[in-house]
């Protein structure tokens, strides 16, 4: 026994087993061929199993019968009188392409080796063969390239690698003062770039290679990059909204329980019990344990189901990573931090991937609709559904899991399950699912929700939302509008933001079309992308609707823009690998400017943090903290034995307040607030939030700081570099 | 027994007994901390739907997180809503699940070894 067959028999041992077992009696082998399938396109319907796509290694016997393949998806045998003609031609990314004419129609086998390609056309195309046998012929063309595939793979792992320790490295030399306007992008050294463009290579290289497993390492690598970028800069937690989520659950902790009568968090604690749970669990003092390295969790979380969504449209296997890749070059909303919302997105994306997966397709039915609706729906649900192999357990398994998803998502945030059930209502409607009985569900699990766990808080606010619903006009002001402001680099990041995502919208339904018109899967991530977008009909969503609503299509997007860029980056390996690589340039250029463009505010000093908590330590029950804006690292601690207010609340008269007038508004606030004494904060990230959003029609924290120093109303407690505290002192202004 | 299947039973396992073992004994630190957002995760999830014999790594962690989070979420409001805020009960009902289904997990793999 040669090295050469040695390595054939480890190599490719346990199929070439499966074949010789399939083997009747007095079958004889004219041809076996193996080889390292790079990826397996299966066009056109020949058997039952026309899932044969997985890429790996795969042999064929051609036998005086049968063609027989045996690959990653299981066992495909035709007969040679079923095979009319057999071509060999050049296939997807310089591979052999196999095409066999067979009565239901042509079978594509893409992405063999071109030499089995050809050895198999032209064996087949003599047909059966007459008279004595040929000896039997052995065609391996994955032994000779073994090794240089292998040295290629380990060659881009270490690539990967040294991106990611290269973009860490240089981020531990990046000071948050380093930060302006346009956030964290003009801060990172050109060692920054250079590691992202390594990644970025990298993963175009895996996909040019068709090597889908480290193209998704690529994935994961990405993620960890781009979304732990704030953690060697950062020298406390970042972003404010995190710290009141800390003081959520600790104030759950503490108290044993919920009083929804604090605010709108108690009403839906679902997420803030279980992060206190967690607290607990791991010891910690604070849920800020856990907040750095939550946007890295949380996306990659996001990846499973994100996978098999795109899966259930089958086709091109390069489609799973891509659609990954645009995921985390896309999601700038940054709403992956630690935060209910951050979990239900994935609780909505695993109701999804399974409804797609498991319950796609056809639905059964016709009820009475006018006719243009009905020609719609029957257009849309005459897309076959994806085929995936049911678990032991059957679909009522998967189909528990998916519901207690779906469920929990609805004690944790208000907005989600709105989401979850516009889309599965539409994925109903329009015929994509036949699960009518999911979104009923969910209806009546958030009705109850709403009537019996938050009634205190609906009495007092269902005026206020009330008005909400439906004002469209309020809403695009809200969410658009009024944001497009500050200096002039944060209108550039704003700007950014819009463009980019009115970009990418457009690029997906151009891939919806593209799909559609090729007459491949596509009605499901169409409903995927477009459901979201009657959310702002229900309310602004305190002016973040919008953003909501992308995150929600996110997943649309993704798919459809990664099926566009696979078809722009057609069959030629290099133009395959430019193109990616490009889009991914432009891609990643556009996500560290939208995403962290407001890095500046987000980010707090030892120094803040620590006068923040002094107050903590020295305030008594009752007390109220008044910030000029709420971006400051608050809220953490004695969240309901403490009152929080930020000046936003203060009617400001025609033409403004004085210097006087300013700090007798803000004494008339910590009396209304009233209970105990009252401190007004300022703050690095107060003053930066000034000079980055613009000024509040109130007036500016430098003037804030002066009214303050200069009324005998206040005292200064604390003056420090990042952080300064006034307590009130009202009587002593009165003498 | 198919590789996409061995790992779960002693993975959740380990990773539960770990968690049990630093709540009663270990002191606070970042090892702590991942561990315990890992097990909460995907801990409880992956135990159950381990049993399910899903071969595919994508379904296996989609369905272990969706599971995990709700079985987090309805222990927690069970311990807000009904009952005393016990979070060692809270912890040691999460941990009790896991291991049954590791361990179910771990015997039906055993079984199935010994039967080839």
């Amino acid at each position: 026994m040669t090295g050469s067959s040695r390595a054939v028999g480890l190599v490719f041992g346990p199929a070439l087993r499966m074949i010789a077992r399939r083997l009747a009696p007095g079958e004889q082998i004219t041809l076996l061929t193996a080889g390292r399938q790079r990826r397996g396109v299966l066009e056109g319907r020949a058997t039952e199993r026309t899932t044969w796509s997985r890429p790996g290694l795969r042999a064929f016997a051609l036998t005086d019968r049968r063609l027989i393949g045996v690959g990653r998806n299981g066992v495909l045998e035709l007969p040679l009188s079923a095979v009319r003609h057999a071509r060999a031609r050049r296939g997807a990314l310089g591979s052999g392409r196999l095409e066999l004419g067979l009565p239901q129609g042509t079978l594509v086998l893409d992405g063999l080796p071109a030499a089995d390609a050809e050895l198999l056309a032209e064996a087949l195309e003599q047909g059966p063969p007459q008279g004595p046998l040929p000896a039997p012929r052995f065609q391996s063309s994955t032994v000779a390239g073994l090794i240089p595939g292998l040295l290629a793979d380990v060659a881009m792992l270490l690539l990967g690698a040294a991106a990611l320790a290269l973009w860490f490295a240089v981020l531990h030399g990046v000071r948050e003062d380093d930060i302006g306007d346009l956030g964290l992008v003009e801060a990172l050294p050109i060692g920054a770039l250079v590691a992202l463009l390594g990644l970025g290579a990298g993963f175009a290289l895996a996909l040019v290679r068709d090597r889908l497993g480290i193209a998704v390492l690529y994935v994961v690598i990405l993620v960890v990059a781009l979304y732990g970028a704030l953690v060697p800069i950062e020298e406390v937690t970042s972003f404010s909204v995190t710290w009141r989520h800390a003081g959520v659950a600790d104030q759950i902790v503490r108290s044993g329980g919920v009083d929804p009568g604090i605010d709108a968090y108690f009403n839906w604690p679902g997420f803030f019990a279980a992060l206190g749970l967690a607290t607990e669990a791991a010891g910690a003092r604070s849920a800020l344990a856990f907040a750095a390295w939550a946007p890295v969790a949380a996306n990659l979380l996001y990846l499973p189901p994100l996978a098999m969504i795109a899966r259930s449209v089958g086709g091109d296997a390069r489609l799973v990573p891509l659609t990954l890749w645009v995921f985390v070059l896309a999601n700038w909303v940054g709403q992956d931090y630690l935060s209910p919302q951050a979990v239900d997105f994935g609780l909505f994306l695993v109701v999804l991937a399974v409804v797609l997966t498991w319950f796609g397709g056809p639905a059964g039915g016709r009820a009475a609709r006018p006719r243009v609706a009905r020609r719609l729906r029957e257009t849309i649900a005459r897309e076959p559904g994806a085929p995936a192999r049911v678990p032991r357990g059957g679909r009522p398994a998967v189909l528990l899991v998916a519901l207690a998803a779906a469920l929990a998502t609805v004690p944790s945030h208000q907005l989600t399950p709105f989401a979850l059930l516009l889309v599965l209502a539409a994925l109903v409607a329009l015929g994509r699912t036949w699960l009518r009985g999911l979104p009923l569900l969910l209806t009546v699990a958030f009705l109850a929700w709403l009537v019996f766990m938050t009634v205190s808080y609906l009495s007092g606010n269902l005026e206020e939302l009330w008005s909400q619903f439906g004002q469209l006009e309020q809403t695009l002001a809200s969410n658009v509008g009024e944001r497009v402001g500050g200096s002039h680099d944060h209108t550039l990041v704003v700007w950014a933001r819009l463009v980019a995502t009115a970009v990418l919208l457009l690029a997906a339904l151009a891939g919806a079309v593209h799909r559609l018109r090729a007459g491949r899967r596509a009605w499901s991530i169409v409903v995927l992308l477009l459901a979201p977008f009657a959310l702002p009909v229900v309310q602004p969503y305190g002016g973040e609707i919008l953003l909501r609503v992308y995150l929600f299509a996110l997943p649309g997007i993704a798919v459809l823009v990664a099926s566009l860029w696979l078809a722009g980056a057609g069959t030629r390996p290099w133009r395959s690998g430019v193109v990616v690589l490009g889009l991914t340039l432009v891609l990643l250029g556009s996500f560290l400017v939208t995403r962290y463009g407001n890095a500046r505010v987000w980010l707090f000093s030892h120094e803040e943090a620590a006068v923040v908590d002094r107050v903590y330590d020295v305030a008594t029950p009752g007390s109220v903290l008044i910030a000029p804006s709420s971006t400051l690292p608050w809220q953490h601690r004695r969240y309901a034995e403490l009152k929080h207010s930020n000046l936003s609340r203060l009617v400001v008269p025609p033409g403004g307040f004085g210097e006087r007038a300013l700090a007798r508004a803000v004494l008339q606030l910590v009396e209304e607030k009233g209970g105990g004494d009252g401190y007004v904060i300022t703050t690095r990230s107060t003053r930066a939030y000034d000079e980055l959003f613009g000024t509040a029609a109130w007036g500016s924290v430098a003037r804030l700081e002066r009214a303050l120093d200069a009324s005998p109303s206040f005292l200064p407690i604390v003056s420090r570099r990042d952080g300064r505290v006034w307590v009130a002192a009202p009587d002593r202004g009165r003498q | 027994m198919t590789r996409a299947r061995a790992w779960p039973g002693p993975t959740v396992l380990g990773c539960a007994l770990a968690v049990a073992v630093a709540a009663l004994l270990g002191e606070a630190s970042a090892g702590r901390t991942l561990l315990v957002a890992a097990f909460f995760l995907l801990g409880p999830g992956l135990a159950l739907v381990g049993l399910l014999e899903i071969e595919d790594p994508w379904t296996l962690l989609t369905l272990a997180f969706g599971l995990s989070v709700a079985l987090d979420t309805a222990v927690a409001l069970v311990l807000v809503y009904i009952t005393e805020w016990e979070p060692s009960a809270g912890v040691a009902v999460l941990v009790a699940m896991s291991v049954t289904g590791a361990v179910a997990q771990i015997v039906r793999a055993s079984r199935e070894a010994s039967r080839l």
